[in-house]
């Protein structure tokens, strides 16, 4: 990746010779350049030790007498996404299919001979766990999809950062994600774990509905790609676009307007700080629905929003 | 052979090597000129210290990078020192200034900022970054990556970072 622009950018960010002079000078005008310390410890007045140690018990043992021990919380846990509640009984909303979320990798070989093919939809997957004693929490997604971690996650086996794009299918396979086109590639995981003071709402990303193919390849990559998938049938080009995506993985022509919650679950798995651990299922669904503009253009679109709802 | 003007002589070739890197780093987190010649000069200072790896090739160019990063986070703290030029007018330059980009930089967290530097002018790998910083690989990662996400939908078309 060239970075001409950024490098040239930093050449012409220089130091006045004055300044280098001036720090050289000082470093010579230092009469002794063995001891030159930092903050020196402060110390404590040893003499009041025994005196707030004495003051601290008391007000231990009176505190014992004014607020006696409290038993501790019992374990539990909610899972929410935003200011909102998962729960058994509404569909909560948790993100929204955008056109241009989508994940799409072919590479390579030395003919120009596509021989793998990614390509997934992604939604933020803003749930993060709240309760009482809890040590860490497990998501696991169940069903045609993956998680991407975007933030530092304990417990994962790591995020791998590729620069160079893989070019073998294998490669491919673990790193199929390409996020906003960086030349990255985030590891996928079908599960991970974070400690719970480390969760946040944009720590993972879903990505669903995901293709994953070694089928041969026919045809040069253009804008009218073909490609043999593994099953013997052939895509055309024109049907990777999203539109066609859409309906093609996932609604029975135009009567998809329902809440489909038998594909994807998530597992999230609350381990408690003693040990214990708590399972609830958060199920997914879809449903299309139609939106106004909110970037000032006029009219309506299609959405296919992500729900989410708790198992019985 | 560590007596205290050689010594002094070591840190001159140090700080005469590495100056510009420093200031550098300085400006890019005081983002004042003036600023950053005084933390040049303080780090300089730091090379008579008894932990500077003066003689350490392996180890200065790190050193120098995370002292000069903390006196740059000391400085925040002085509550009297306030950025008032304009960034064009504080630097001295041999070229003419791309301060589109500069601009746009600027803008960026810090810790940012100072990720592609290191990455991108320096060179170092994200392990070494995280090593430098003391953050986790996973960490300097996710920032490289939202620092070039925010960095290319700023920069207008005709224009491109990586080019």
């Amino acid at each position: 990746m060239s970075k001409n622009r950024y490098v040239r950018l930093f050449n012409s960010i220089k130091a006045d010779d004055n300044a280098v002079k001036r720090a050289v000078d000082s470093i010579y005008e230092t009469e002794n350049a063995e001891v030159f310390e930092f903050e020196k410890k402060k110390s404590v007045n040893l003499r009041f030790v025994p005196i707030l140690a004495t003051s601290l018990v008391f007000v231990i043992i009176l505190g014992l007498f004014i607020f006696p021990m409290t038993p501790k919380a019992n374990n539990s846990f909610v899972v929410k996404a935003g200011a909102s509640q998962i729960n058994s009984i509404d569909d909560v909303e948790i993100g929204e299919l955008m056109g241009e979320n989508n994940a799409l990798r072919i590479s390579f070989d030395e003919s120009d001979k596509a021989n793998c093919l990614t390509q997934c939809k992604v939604v933020s997957f803003p749930v993060v766990c709240s309760g009482n004693n809890i040590d860490k929490v497990t998501y696991k997604v169940n069903g045609n999809g993956y998680f991407a971690l975007l933030g530092d996650v304990k417990g994962v086996s790591g995020m791998v950062y590729v620069e160079e794009e893989p070019t073998s299918f294998e490669k491919a396979q673990k790193y199929p994600y390409n996020l906003a086109d960086t030349g990255e590639y985030t590891e996928k995981v079908k599960e991970f774990t974070v400690d719970y003071e480390a969760q946040n709402e944009s720590l993972s990303k879903l990505c669903l509905y995901t293709v994953d193919d070694n089928g041969k390849y026919c045809d040069l990559y253009n804008e009218n790609i073909c490609f043999e998938k593994s099953d013997g049938s052939f895509v055309h080009g024109k049907d990777l676009d999203y539109e066609q995506m859409y309906f093609e993985l996932f609604t029975d022509g135009d009567g998809f307007d329902v809440i489909n919650y038998s594909d994807y679950y998530v597992d999230v798995t609350v381990t408690f700080e003693d040990g214990t651990k708590e399972t609830k299922i958060v199920n997914l669904g879809l449903e299309k629905t139609k939106k106004l503009y909110e970037n000032g253009e006029d009219g309506e679109y299609t959405s296919l929003n992500i729900h989410a709802k708790l198992s019985k | 052979m560590n007596n205290s003007f050689s010594r002094k002589q070591q840190a001159e070739k140090i700080v005469r090597q590495y100056a510009d890197m420093i200031f550098r780093i300085a400006f890019q987190n005081v983002k004042n000129k003036a600023d950053a010649q005084d933390i040049l000069q303080e780090v300089s200072l730091t090379l008579l210290t008894k932990d500077a790896p003066l003689f350490d090739n392996d180890h200065i160019k790190p050193w120098l990078i995370r002292v000069t990063l903390n006196k740059c986070s000391n400085f925040h703290k002085l509550a009297h020192r306030k950025n008032e030029e304009p960034l064009d007018e504080n630097l001295a330059y041999d070229e003419p200034l791309d301060t589109e980009l500069l601009d746009e930089i600027m803008k960026l967290n810090k810790n940012y900022r100072n990720c592609l530097y290191l990455f991108y002018y320096e060179g170092y790998s994200i392990d070494e970054i995280a090593k430098i910083l003391n953050k986790k690989p996973s960490t300097v990662g996710s920032w490289l990556y939202r620092a070039r996400k925010k960095l290319k939908s700023m920069i207008m078309d005709g224009g491109s970072f990586y080019e």
